[in-house]
């Protein structure tokens, strides 16, 4: 009777934990998908994390029980009653655990974001946290009590005088935890199932399937249900293109905020020539990485033009020089994306300070002539070339 | 009742067992040798034939089919016969199909290494190579199904559910992927264009995985393993379960190599929420194997065979539910085009297809010898370089492909890619060398194995014709109750068409409104055929394997955005037979490269890709600057993607040649301007064109649109 109240009770909290998760997902997320913490990957990391412990316990528990239920009538029989006191407080545990973490996790929505760890609001981060922990500390306590148990039930049979080998035997009749986890019939018993066929000498055994292997199948088919429900028809979860647009649009987000709080903003009106050593052999750098492959290392010029004379296809004042830079002109390549307006004005510095250093081997000119001591915009550069 | 005697044939058994020693040897080489070109390019030693791009494609296709496949032969005419208590249905059928595959694979390795390639991941073989496929395939399973027809044992073993789910769908992947219109002799179009050639493909690609390199090799665990350990299997309602759960689900799963791609939204999902199904199915397999061994693990501890079984099993167990987990969005997101990947197949491969190969092989071998294994030291020693080599092999590469993800898609403050792609490169070169030190490891594991059985072999005498005897199947009616499944098992072609059905639902969901409703694919009116030089560079994008490092596919991510552009939609594809969105990033994508570099920059990368990009571990590719374009071929490639519904006008492929050398010529001008001095008709031309175009019929950019008013 105790025993099957046990099992009925763990498949329940298995139950329990698969639909708790399910549920609070859609509702956490109904307000949308771009404050949701399920798009964060962090939380999803977490949660998975969260509900993977939360079925080791399920198992580990279920053992226990197992095994505590099988010293418990062995007592019973010898008319002691001790036992019942940790069973029932193991079994308080267990129904409390999973409560106090939906608690936990419903908390979560109702705080405001303070500050952010990983994407995450703080609050979030750390509750999710504690729970890991505490799953960690059940889990201790489950294996901690599972190992003494086994022990106890090992020192039993040793002090009764048999030999290892007799225990050895002995263990083949009994159930031990990883048995009982699967639902394996001990192997003495295996005559019992075994099928009336064989082939070529291989014969089958009929065990049944180990129940967290069946229950884990049915779990996963919870979760297509779920996962397809909320990206196809309550469109709860963004699709690849809300995604995309929520992240972009947080970063611009981000990136202004810190641009303002750095005050750094310079960009092709503010641009000014810069001259400290620190700037040009910075520039130099950058260029000897990312532009030397096509206008040669000394600037004179190869698969782009020599950036050496006087001649220009796009204007030789440091605001065009910047803008050909970061947005590039027909096969020069853009580099705003790899390098920060700063990085760019020192490199466009630098591509200035080439100017008159004549390089052996140097490409023809390309582009118009413009003296560098006139100071002319790229649009006057047209007019002159007219 | 009569007891009949009857013999076992051997001799077929010996000759896919030593074909699959020996390319199981090649194919390690030639992945080995792949390997070294990542971080040492020049031993691609400059040749066309021995360049990565046709390497990859020779040691993937030699890895599958030829080593996995003939061990998975050898395995199943040993276990056949016997689980039949017949020999095999026709001795000659028996040869056609070992003659014919290895013909086969011969042919492969020689058109693949001449660049011969369809494109297609793990079908790249032309198509009068896919009809003999197809035709020895078919041998394969009259010979089968001959054997389970005169079979003396009433019922089919769960082996040979296996062998049966795995005949009908290989046959059913391999047609449905390789329809493809021929060009030439060795020279074909996928008839799918686009994202419907991809979904296909990865319906193809993910269940060649399922269906080649898991559903025969769990039927020879079946088989092998309770055999060597000579234990009863561990659950049969298990088998039953997880075999139809295993089949019908698999199929579904192709889509997850898709994530984030122009596929639609609705087939991702479907890809995403069957393969977290697929796990338990999966682990069924795993548990009946392993559980099998209960009370007998302390012959694990002697027997090199069990040994085997158990890190195979053990692997298969690790892929199967990390595949799984690649398969969440949030995970693929960083896993997908990175080391990652090879990291996840190669915990396949090596340890579950790998092993257990060589433990079927370990047990066969002195059986049919009349012997016992020649020494089980070497063969301890083999299975420890071996798995050291295993992990050797993955976790650099798992670190490698975790650690350039996360790199790719790291800004700066002020919002800029951290990163250039070259440092994310050139940052996991150790990882690369541990790899292919990894596998070295395992490959000279391999070789010990091979000196093991060939002594083996000399110490014991051949068996030829193994004699057995059973009593004939006698005809009882069944009056009484049985279970269910026992009745399927008397019936195999119940089976064969049971399974057929099984398999064709979850493709047949994901294929018909994909090629049917036209929303699935939006067109652009921008998006126009390729020029004919543009499809000629196309080709030679093909021919030399560029797929294999380079992707054509920008995931809606703001990294990949920012850093190769707009992101890729699902009308760009409508002309591209066959699609070439690639699986891996070895280099940077290419999706939208047309216009970022001058026509001179690609020359000259192409000849040395060192001299424009420091760093990179491109191969070089001289052969195209001097190569002749074929021309000649033009008109009849015209002709064929017209068939295929390309718009090209009436005619176009009289005149096509005409327009491909004006627009050679013109390429060939703007070389000039750089200092470059190049005939307009050699291969390079053509290649730089189909680059330059990439990507560019949406490519819009306001910044160049702004330029261009600034410059008249």
């Amino acid at each position: 009777m105790f025993s099957l109240f046990n099992k009925r009770i763990n498949y329940r909290i298995a139950f329990a934990a698969v639909f708790l998760m399910a549920g609070i997902q859609p509702a956490l997320a109904a307000d949308g998908p771009s404050d949701s913490i399920f798009g964060n990957p962090l939380a999803l990391a977490m949660l998975a994390v969260m509900a993977l412990l939360a079925i080791v316990i399920g198992v580990l528990a279920y053992v226990l029980l197992g095994v505590a239920d099988m010293r418990l009538q062995e007592r019973k029989k010898s008319k002691e009653t001790g036992a019942t006191v940790p069973a029932v407080l193991l079994l308080l545990f267990l129904t409390i655990a999973p409560t106090v973490f939906a608690q936990e996790e419903t908390t979560e929505s109702a705080t405001a974001a303070a500050a952010s760890i990983g994407g995450l609001d703080a609050t979030s981060f750390y509750v999710m946290n504690g729970v890991i922990l505490l799953e960690f500390l059940i889990i201790m306590v489950l294996l901690v009590n599972i190992r003494i148990l086994i022990k106890k039930e090992q020192a039993k049979l040793l002090e009764a005088g048999l030999s290892v080998e007799e225990v050895r035997e002995l263990k083949k009749t009994k159930l031990n935890w990883w048995d009982k986890m699967n639902r394996m019939k001990p192997m003495s018993q295996e005559a019992d199932i075994v099928l009336h066929h064989e082939y070529d000498g291989i014969r089958e055994l009929d065990n049944r399937l180990p129940p967290w292997w069946l229950y884990g199948f049915y779990m996963t088919i919870v979760f297509a249900v779920i996962y397809l429900w909320r990206f196809h028809v309550s469109h709860t979860a963004p699709s690849s293109e809300e995604e995309y647009i929520a992240s972009v649009t947080k970063a611009d987000m981000e990136i202004r905020e810190y641009l303002k709080k750095k005050g750094d903003a310079v960009d092709e009106n503010t641009v000014t020539l810069l001259s400290s050593s620190d700037d040009l052999s910075e520039g130099k750098s950058i260029f000897q990485k990312s532009c030397a492959s096509c206008h040669k290392e000394s600037g004179g010029g190869d698969v782009g033009p020599n950036l050496t004379d006087d001649f220009w296809m796009h204007g030789n004042d440091i605001k065009s020089v910047f803008k050909t830079i970061r947005y590039g002109v027909n096969a020069m390549p853009q580099w705003q994306n790899q390098y920060s307006n700063k990085q760019i004005a020192q490199v466009a510095s630098y591509v200035k300070s080439l100017h008159g250093t004549n390089p052996p081997a140097a490409k023809p000119p390309q582009g118009v002539e413009i003296k560098d001591e006139a100071v002319v915009d790229s649009t006057q550069a047209v007019v002159t070339k007219e | 009742m009569q007891i009949e005697k009857f013999y076992y044939d051997n001799k077929i058994v010996k000759a896919f067992g030593l074909a699959t020693i020996v390319f199981g040897i090649v194919g390690m080489l030639a992945g080995l040798w792949a390997a070294i070109q990542i971080y040492y390019p020049a031993s691609s030693l400059n040749l066309p034939a021995t360049t990565f791009g046709r390497m990859r494609p020779l040691h993937t296709n030699a890895i599958i089919f030829a080593f996995v496949g003939n061990a998975s032969f050898a395995g199943i005419y040993y276990s056949l016969q016997r689980l039949c208590k017949a020999r095999m249905f026709s001795d000659k059928l028996s040869w056609v199909h070992f003659w014919g595959w290895q013909l086969i694979i011969a042919a492969a390795a020689i058109t693949l290494l001449m660049g011969k390639t369809t494109g297609k991941e793990y079908a790249e073989l032309e198509w009068p190579i896919d009809i003999a496929i197809t035709l020895v395939w078919v041998i394969f399973g009259i010979n089968m199904f001959g054997t389970i027809i005169k079979r003396r044992e009433k019922h089919l073993y769960v082996a040979i559910w296996f062998y049966i789910a795995t005949w009908v769908t290989v046959a059913l992947l391999h047609i449905v992927n390789s329809v493809e219109i021929p060009v030439s002799f060795m020279k074909s179009y996928s008839w799918y264009a686009g994202v419907q050639d991809a979904l296909v493909q990865w319906w193809y690609g993910h269940n060649a995985v399922a269906f080649f390199l898991t559903t025969p090799v769990l039927g020879l665990m079946y088989y092998f393993l309770p055999k060597a350990a000579n234990r009863p299997v561990y659950s049969y309602r298990l088998s039953i379960i997880h075999f139809w759960a295993l089949i019908f689900i698999y199929i579904w799963a192709g889509p997850h190599h898709l994530l984030y791609t122009a596929l639609p939204d609705w087939a991702q999902s479907l890809g995403v929420v069957f393969s977290i199904m697929l796990i338990a199915p999966s682990w069924g397999g795993m548990l009946n194997g392993l559980f099998t061994l209960r009370g007998a693990w302390d012959k694990v501890k002697e027997d090199p065979v069990l040994k085997f079984m158990v890190v195979a099993i053990t692997c298969y167990g690790m892929a199967t539910f990390e595949g799984p987990l690649l398969s969440l969005k949030n995970v693929n997101a960083i896993s997908h085009f990175s080391d990652w990947t090879i990291a996840h197949v190669h915990i396949g491969g090596l340890g579950w297809n790998g092993f257990l190969a060589f433990a079927i092989l370990y047990y066969m071998i002195p059986k049919m010898w009349g012997t016992e294994l020649y020494s089980k030291k070497l063969a301890q020693n083999h299975f420890w370089l071996g798995t050291i080599g295993i992990i050797l092999y993955a976790v650099p590469l798992y670190w490698a492909g975790f650690e350039q993800s996360l790199m790719w898609k790291s800004f700066t403050p002020e919002g800029q890619l951290r990163f250039q792609f070259m440092e994310t490169v050139t940052n996991i070169i150790p990882m690369y060398v541990s790899r292919s030190v990894g596998g070295g490891l395992y490959l000279v594991g391999a070789l010990m194995m091979v000196y093991n059985l060939y002594k083996t072999m000399v110490k014991g005498t051949f068996i030829p014709n193994e004699a057995a005897e059973a009593a004939p199947m006698i005809k009882e009616t069944h009056a009484k109750k049985e279970y269910w499944h026992r009745v399927i098992e008397r019936r195999p072609v119940t089976l064969l068409v049971l399974s057929l059905i099984v398999v064709a639902i979850g493709g047949a969901i994901e294929f018909l409104p994909t090629f049917l409703v036209k929303s699935n694919v939006p067109t652009i009116a921008s998006v126009k055929p390729y020029t004919p030089l543009e499809l000629q560079g196309r080709d030679i994008y093909l021919r030399e394997g560029c797929y294999t490092c380079h992707s054509q596919m920008v995931r809606p991510f703001r990294d990949e955005v920012a850093r190769y552009g707009e992101y890729s939609k699902a009308g760009e594809f409508v002309y591209d037979h066959p699609f070439q969105w690639g699986s891996k990033r070895t280099g940077p994508d290419l999706a939208r490269e047309g216009g970022k570099y001058p026509d001179s920059w690609h020359y000259n990368h192409m000849y040395d890709p060192r001299s424009m990009s420091p760093g990179s571990v491109m191969p070089q590719y001289p052969w195209l600057l001097d190569d002749a374009l074929d021309t000649a071929s033009t008109p009849a490639k015209i002709r064929a993607m017209r068939t295929l519904g390309v718009p090209y006008p009436d005619g176009y492929d009289k005149i096509a040649n005409r327009d491909l050398m004006q627009q050679a010529d013109s390429i060939a001008a703007s070389l000039k301007r750089d200092k470059i001095k190049t005939p307009s008709n050699v291969e390079i031309i053509a290649l730089i064109a189909y680059l330059q175009r990439l990507g560019t019929d949406i490519k819009t950019d306001p910044a160049k649109a702004e330029a261009a008013t600034v410059n008249p």
